[in-house]
């Protein structure tokens, strides 16, 4: 039983000789320790400490990693020390090769995407359990490239992060693939890439194949084209196309999808959304989630960029989703306009228009401004807000998001910040209106070390971050969390 | 009994390496060569984009409003001291769906600098950098001499004095 703490202790050791070796060690570490609970809970509120400690170990191309993962609460179901992670990888001009844990995307994803969202811990509410969002895949990956010619071989168990590590190994990773996978460039700046693809799990057993075309085009264009399609079975297939180019001050993009039976296991694939990853709160929480079962459309995104640096964006998405006769037709339109006033005032407006049939929500219009107001040198006052109208089930819903917040000299942030929601889903039957009031406080120790604070409560629900879209839970209480590479 | 044992060692050897890794947190590191795509689609390294005294790097993404706010005073700051031997490069970290508007934003702000695409975001990941954006100061060895995560308007000042003293 004392063999985890020795092994450490020899580690520490090695690993502090090394550095006098020119080798590298370096790692990073989030704490995250939370006194709270869900609103609703009638429990009283319970202490609950997430950690997570990255350590890394470099030797010329060699890198070896490892991440260790902690959770405790006073439920011990929950908890758990879990060594999550650990990969060994060799890297050169022409080789990549990965052993153990680690992340690859083949092509836009269609047929296999892992990623991390940083800074990210994910509770189901099932398990109660909390562990960092991430998809990773444990495996092996060789890769040989050169300047023209790059050539993939991987195998793996791909993540399934919604079961936490209170699970086995074989729990979590049910999906397995093989894949060979090979770009080619030609005349100059063109690739063409092709992908064999195997998948199982448990006893289904399928192939697949990939093929895309990407490079330059006259007229200051580039496009890039991907279609997959199941060999096992032909109505399973993805097929993503873009073009996107400038021309004085406006540069554009077009995106077009579609995507038919082609969720692979529990996720291991994930192809391009086609709609704009909004970063404001009601936008990011009302974001379509693309459903590759049966899903097309387009996407449209334009942006021009005046000479006092002021920047015009509109966006228009469609999606289309078909179950049996019936079609659900996700619209968007989008407009954001950011400019300044004098030197002292910049600001963000943003107007959006949506009709979102999968949700119910009808005629779904948000708004809202951002603005950061130079005070001195030092100091920056940053208002705040934005609503949203729309009706469900002939109820008129509407939300809100209200916060004012200090900066100052980028070392410390400080934010008071209200949401509002009218929604029938999270109102009680004695309320017209429900409150999340909160305070935020981010102080930035040095360029290593960050705590951010919060206390409140936090309206949980849909968040999209970096394309991939998740839950957040709700929550009331006070959260710490500290971040800090060394 | 055991089992909290077990666990109770996991976690102050966890600590241990941490009190270890903070006692070194002085030492500088050292970012190694690796290659990605630009725009053009080219396989590029950073031994070839590298300045003769000083790389800066900026991890960004579309969806990032304070990258984007950042990158043309950036711009602004690449175009001043390029001829003093500084290079500048911004690494995307958008992933599969966002990755075609790297090109769009880019050059809607008319950024001279190289753009580069990691799809799945592993230089970052590989230095442990959590926030967008993060810009990070290489000196000539690619020591890793100055982090700035965040970026809020004022912010380009700070930069340029750090520049400008590493430059000297």
């Amino acid at each position: 039983m004392r063999q985890s703490l020795f092994l450490s202790l020899f580690l520490s050791i090695s690993i502090s000789y090394s550095l006098s070796l020119n080798a590298q060690f370096r790692g990073s570490n989030l704490l995250e320790v939370q006194l709270g609970k869900l609103p609703d809970e009638t429990a009283d509120p319970f202490p609950s400490l997430y950690d997570r400690t990255i350590l890394n170990y470099q030797y010329g191309p060699f890198r070896a990693s490892t991440t260790i993962e902690q959770y405790y609460t006073q439920y011990n179901d929950r908890n758990y020390t879990a060594l999550s992670q650990a990969s060994l990888q060799f890297n050169n001009k022409h080789w990549d090769i990965k052993l153990g844990n680690f992340y690859e995307t083949l092509g836009r994803g269609t047929l296999l995407r892992s990623f991390e969202i940083n800074g990210a811990i994910l509770e189901d509410l099932g398990f109660r359990s909390r562990s960092y969002f991430h998809r990773d895949i444990l495996g092996a990956a060789a890769k040989y490239r050169t300047k023209k010619l790059s050539i993939q071989a991987m195998r793996g168990n791909v993540l399934n992060n919604l079961i936490p590590p209170t699970f086995s190994r074989e729990d979590r990773r049910t999906d397995t693939f093989n894949s060979l996978s090979a770009d080619y460039k030609f005349f100059k700046k063109h690739t063409v890439g092709i992908v064999l693809f195997n998948f199982t799990k448990d006893r289904d057993d399928r192939n697949f194949a990939s093929t895309s075309f990407n490079g330059p085009l006259p007229g200051n264009l580039n496009y890039y084209v991907e279609y997959s399609q199941g060999i096992t079975e032909s109505d399973q297939f993805a097929i993503y196309a873009t073009i996107n180019g400038f021309w004085g001050r406006l540069s554009y993009s077009l995106e077009y999808k579609n995507y038919q039976n082609i969720i692979l296991g529990s996720g291991v694939n994930e192809p391009p959304q086609a709609l704009k990853q909004q970063t404001y709160r009601t936008l990011n929480r009302s974001t379509h989630v693309s459903n590759p079962l049966a899903e097309d459309g387009y996407q449209v995104d334009l942006f021009y960029s005046f000479s006092n640096g002021s920047v015009l964006n509109f966006n228009h998405a469609l999606a289309r989703n078909r179950f049996g006769r019936n079609d659900f037709i996700f619209r968007q339109f989008f407009t954001e306009w950011s400019s300044q006033i004098g030197k002292v005032v910049e600001y963000k407006a943003f107007l959006d228009y949506s009709i979102d049939p999968l949700k119910g929500e009808d005629n779904r219009i948000s708004a809202g401004l951002y603005t950061d107001i130079k005070l001195n040198q030092k100091l920056r006052l940053l208002p705040e807000i934005e609503h949203q109208l729309f009706s469900r089930a002939n109820n008129d819903v509407s939300n809100a998001y209200y916060s004012i917040g200090l900066n100052y000299d980028s070392q410390i942030n400080l934010s008071i910040q209200l949401e509002t929601t009218t929604d029938p889903f999270l109102v009680n039957d004695n309320q017209s209106k429900r409150y999340y009031p909160g305070i935020n406080m981010r102080f930035k120790l040095n360029q290593k070390n960050t705590i951010l604070v919060f206390g409140g409560e936090r309206r949980g629900g849909p968040a999209c971050s970096a394309g991939v879209c998740y839950e957040i839970l709700d929550f009331k209480g006070i959260e710490c969390r500290w971040t800090a590479r060394f | 009994m055991d089992q909290c044992f077990k666990h109770a060692s996991i976690i102050y050897g966890v600590i241990l390496l941490l009190i270890i890794g903070i006692c070194q947190a002085g030492m500088t590191q050292q970012v190694s060569d690796f290659s990605l795509e630009n725009t053009d689609n080219e396989l590029v390294s950073l031994g070839e984009l590298k300045g003769d005294k000083l790389t800066v790097i900026d991890f960004w993404a579309t969806w990032c409003k304070p990258c984007t706010k950042a990158m043309p005073k950036l711009n602004q700051l690449y175009i001043d001291y390029k001829d003093q031997g500084l290079n500048m490069i911004g690494i995307s970290c958008d992933g599969p769906r966002s990755i075609s508007k790297v090109n769009m934003v880019s050059q809607s702000m008319r950024i001279k600098y190289p753009i580069l695409k990691d799809i799945d975001c592993e230089v970052m990941n590989a230095y442990q950098f959590e926030a967008f954006p993060t810009l990070i100061i290489l000196d000539a060895d690619q020591n890793i001499v100055y982090v700035h995560e965040g970026f809020v308007s004022g912010d380009e000042q700070k930069i340029e004095e750090e520049i400008v003293a590493f430059l000297k």
